[in-house]
């Protein structure tokens, strides 16, 4: 994790031991770019990243994302292995997700995510918390600030031995978010300039963890993420609501508690852990002050044996429990998980990879459907420089609690999306004494049957979920890094490219127009650029990111136009003795682009950030 | 940095844009390109590629309430001698969107008056070309609005607890009645104003079963009836009767019903209650010589004045549509109904003859909802 080597998303490379994801898509965020987004929020970090389509509320506000055209609640988040997409909306808000608290981030696309578990159709973000044995003393302090009166400060602890560590860390963020905007809805050819309101938000979090080695084989480590979050929620700006109409108040504590053993080839993982969650929401005007609060009790066991050279078998189980409260059902809910499964992974002569990866679910007593998966590599040339990649798998999504339980409204008759999909892709390296240069192009297809959608039912006059969908979605995925060092200067040219088709192929009724027609919020064509420079302690990065048009309706009558944003970053270090200096400093949107993400929520023009990081090593 | 003299710089230079350096140029390359074919001066707000142009003439106004909190409400006009449908047509009039949740419409004189709910605005437009004439403010929720004497109109507020009086000479609001609770639909007869309290939602201490009854002589509450639960829509009929149509609450708490008030002695004259519970029956209007009612449950029902039992069966039966809104052209007493398919697309304007058979369909634009015949 040295500052000066970069690698931008890197594929993962595979090396000759066995790829257990062998035919499936996985990137790793690299640790370089973490680092430089380190007092960013997992929305804008993912922004960053080509394919994946983070639909944003602003800064602060609600974001999720979209994976390959499929719905936010199709991305599953996993944090050290335990799910923690809300089981009420079935998602995660990527804005209250700190990149200070993660450590290394992975994305699987599609099928790659039955390696994790199910129900991600479009995909899965892994978001892990690493420990460094050869460390003793470790302190960071890390001031950042930056335009609309925003300030985030973090601290790190880590102290500890080769065979204890404790890693201790601490954020307070708060902003006032009142950035200017030029109102469209007042006049869309001279919009006046308008000050953003009820835009504010603040943000506590510490997380605490001990690793302790036990004996020669074993690691016991326990981790404890406890967080606090308040916003405020801007209305569009054609709403015309009392000042500070809509508050949003989460709390949460997630503790988990994890055993590794590891003898020889074969490894053994058990965890449980406790997730509690506490979300407020209050609406002025219509005098709503609504909580609700949901624990989860969350157990597995991992196993995994190398048996010969060629034969890696892995299998595992959790048991999962939630109980919601909230002032939304009717009544206390709970959800009962249980799930095995099996990954076997073949390697034959260092040139073809298989790997066979099944899950079985059960749901409160019910059987969901059984998820076989396959997946292949195939290297072409000896020295991996050319590799095909091909998988095809079945997985599903099964209806959020929300959509079960939700007064009025909830339907528990609802059946689980299911999803079928195939992909393949080829990749492409080649290194010359100077230039590294790196390709890859993937094609995708998925087809989502049962998909839910929320409409008024024709008996009560409230809105109710039905498996009412089925979507196509189809597309590619293309990436090309180009590296190198010319004197002293390394460099690094990145650039990605994304085209999704994601289409509705099924009728309500004889005139309904959505058949055949794009996803809404779904930009068919993204692109992002990255340039980085690194002189001596000394480094400039570009980036640029592109989303195409978003249809704003089904039948694609209505549509944003699509933006580029981009970042200009200065970062610089300096050492004195043993204390490290980071500087950094950015200009977002420097090209001061006038955007919306979403229709009629308006995105700040040009903003700085400033950060200092001091860092002190033994 | 010293060693750093000025050839070198260019040696290097040179150095580097022979050795792949050109993935930098490639990456400025498609910045500059992707920059420049973003102008910022370039629209940056949804477009609707459907709107067209607003012709006056004889008609019907559609407000397209929109998917509240996001802002794509629209106002259509259906021409009656082409048959032709001309959407968001206040936005090409306007150049801007109408606001968010466009809820009912009033025509006062020669103008338009529209409720545009989320925006808490009332937008007062010329029926000869729909330019903007005045904007009111200082609503939390606005409703309906009716004309309820010369130069005075009021609205009604799902989430405040006030009337307000509407001076319509001056474009303001004149005062606020008082009432206490939520206010809905309003009727004026025997020169009374019967407002509906339809939703509780803000109001939870209270029951949504009442009619309050106000003298717009004076702008005092002088009343109030109890009908059935969630009275949602009136109408006042040839003998000047007021009727109420209540769904019996929004999770079918009762029995729906249609009630009849006489408004000289404010009593509750007929209750006629609906065979299920689940009904959930809306959108009551009258025809044209105000003797036969129509409203929605399921399907389209039609039920004459004199009748002394709800019909058990459709006039128009719902096949595939979910309808929405209905209204009847005082004219010819065709029926037009709505359907929005999915919420989340421009919806239908279904046209069926008075005696129920099919004419044409339209689309309007998202939601379609209040009908208002000119």
């Amino acid at each position: 994790m040295t500052f000066d080597t970069l690698n931008l998303m890197e594929v993962e490379i595979l090396s000759h031991k066995i790829d257990k994801t062998a035919g499936f898509k996985v990137v790793i965020v690299d640790s370089s770019i973490i680092e430089s987004h380190l007092t960013k929020s997992l929305a804008e970090l993912m922004t960053s990243s080509a394919s994946v389509f983070v639909k944003s509320y602003g800064q602060g506000s609600l974001a999720t994302t979209s994976f390959r055209g499929a719905s936010a609640a199709h991305t599953q988040v996993l944090w050290n292995g335990v799910n923690i997409n809300s089981p009420m909306p079935g998602q995660t808000d990527f804005s209250q997700i700190p990149v200070y608290f993660v450590d290394r981030v992975k994305l699987f696309y599609g099928a790659g995510s039955i390696s994790q578990t199910n129900g991600g159709l479009g995909g899965s973000i892994s978001l892990d918390n690493e420990i460094s044995w050869n460390n003793t003393l470790d302190v960071q302090l890390l001031q950042e600030l930056a335009s609309f009166e925003t300030f985030r400060t973090f601290a790190t602890v880590r102290l500890g031995n080769s065979r204890f560590q404790s890693s201790t860390r601490v954020l307070s963020a708060s902003a006032k978010n009142d950035f200017k905007f030029l109102n469209n809805a007042v006049n869309r050819e001279n919009p006046p300039i308008e000050t953003r309101k009820d835009a504010s938000f603040n943000q506590k979090g510490f997380l605490q963890e001990f690793s302790l080695k036990t004996g020669n084989h074993g690691m016991l480590s326990a981790r404890l993420w406890a967080q606090e979050n308040f916003r405020e929620i801007p209305p569009n700006i054609m709403a015309n609501a009392p000042e500070g109409n809509e508050k949003l108040n989460e709390s949460f504590v997630r503790g988990l508690l994890s055993f590794d053993y590891f003898k020889g080839p074969a490894s053994l993982t058990l965890q449980t852990g406790i997730l509690h969650n506490h979300l407020n929401y209050q609406n002025k005007i219509s005098l709503t002050d609504a909580s609700n609060s949901v624990v989860s009790l969350v157990n597995s066991v991992k196993y995994q044996n190398q048996i010969t050279n060629n034969f890696v078998v892995s299998a595992g189980a959790n048991f999962n429990h939630h109980e919601v409260n909230s002032e939304n059902y009717e009544a206390t809910k709970f959800r009962n998980e249980g799930s095995g499964y099996l990954g076997l992974n073949f390697s034959f002569k260092n040139k073809l990879y298989l790997s066979f990866i099944a899950r079985q679910e059960i749901i409160d007593g019910k059987t969901m459907p059984f998820t076989p998966s396959f997946g292949l590599n195939y290297n072409l040339t000896k020295n991996d420089d050319l590799t095909i990649k091909f998988n095809v798998a079945k997985n599903f999504h099964t209806p959020t609690l929300n959509d079960l339980y939700w007064n009025p409204g909830g339907n528990e008759n609802l059946q689980n999306e299911t999803g079928y999909s195939a992909e393949s892709s080829f990749s492409f390296k080649k290194q010359s004494k100077s230039v590294k240069f790196e390709t890859g192009l993937t094609a995708f297809y998925s087809d989502i049957q049962n998909w839910i959608m929320w409409l008024p039912d024709s008996v009560y006059s409230y809105w109710s979920p039905s498996n009412l969908k089925n979507v196509i979605s189809k597309g590619i995925e293309f990436e090309v890094k180009l590296s190198g060092k010319s004197g002293k200067v390394d460099w690094t040219c990145a650039f990605g490219y994304a085209f999704t088709s994601a289409v509705n192929k099924k009728a309500l009724s004889e005139n309904d127009l959505s058949v055949g027609k794009q996803l809404i919020y779904v930009p068919r064509n993204t692109l992002n650029n990255t340039l980085q420079l690194n002189y001596r302690n000394f480094s400039l990065t570009y980036t640029l990111n592109f989303a195409g048009i978003r249809y704003t309706t089904s039948d694609n009558s209505r549509y944003l136009p699509g933006y580029v944003v981009d970042e200009l970053r200065f970062a610089k270090r300096l050492k004195l003795g043993k204390s490290l200096f980071d500087l950094q400093f950015s200009i977002n949107n420097l090209t001061a682009q006038n955007y919306q993400v979403i229709a009629w929520q308006p995105m700040p023009g040009r903003n700085y950030r400033f950060s200092v990081s001091y860092k002190f090593g033994k | 940095m010293n060693s750093f003299t000025k050839n070198n710089t260019v040696s290097k230079f040179v150095k580097l844009t022979n050795s792949g350096f050109p993935g930098i140029f490639f990456t400025l390359l498609c910045a500059i390109f992707m920059i420049s074919s973003c102008d910022n001066k370039d629209d940056f707000g949804e477009i609707n590629t459907q709107g067209s142009k607003y012709n006056a003439g004889a008609g019907v106004f559609i407000l397209n309430e929109g998917n509240f909190g996001q802002g794509n409400g629209s106002l259509s006009f259906l021409r009656f001698d082409s048959s032709k449908i001309e959407n968001d047509i206040f936005f090409q009039t306007n150049n801007r969107p109408l606001g968010d949740v466009p809820f009912s419409m009033s025509i006062i004189g020669e103008n338009a008056w529209i409720a545009v709910n989320n925006s808490a605005k009332i937008e007062i437009l010329a029926l000869k070309d729909l330019s903007q004439v005045a904007t009111i403010e200082g609503f939390l929720s606005p409703r309906f609005i009716l004309e309820v004497a010369e130069n005075k109109a009021y609205v009604s507020d799902l989430y405040g607890d006030e009337i307000s009086v509407l001076d319509t000479k001056n474009y303001s609001i004149s005062g606020k009645i008082s009432l206490g609770y939520s206010s809905e639909q309003m009727v004026l007869a025997n020169n009374l104003v019967f407002v509906a309290f339809w939703s509780n939602y803000a109001f939870p201490a209270f029951e949504n079963n009442k009619v309050f009854i106000i003298n717009p002589a004076n702008d005092q509450l002088t009343d109030s009836i109890e009908v059935g639960k969630e009275p949602n829509s009136m109408v006042v009929d040839k003998n000047m009767k007021v009727w109420v149509l209540c769904s019996g609450g929004f999770m079918n708490e009762e029995i729906p019903t249609l009630q009849q008030i006489n408004p000289e002695t404010l009593e509750v004259e007929e209750i006629f209650a609906f065979g299920n519970i689940q009904s959930s029956p809306s959108s009551l209007c009258i025809n044209g010589t105000l003797d036969t009612l129509f409203f929605i449950s399921s399907g389209i029902f039609r039920m004459s004045i004199t009748e002394n039992k709800v019909p058990e069966q459709p006039f128009i039966p719902e096949q595939e549509h979910l309808y929405y809104q209905i209204a009847v052209d005082p004219k010819t007493s065709d029926i037009y109904a709505t359907d929005a398919i999915d919420y989340q697309q421009n919806g239908l304007i279904l046209r069926y003859k008075p005696d129920g058979t099919f004419i044409d369909f339209h689309h309007a634009g998202i939601i379609p909802g209040q009908m208002i015949f000119r």
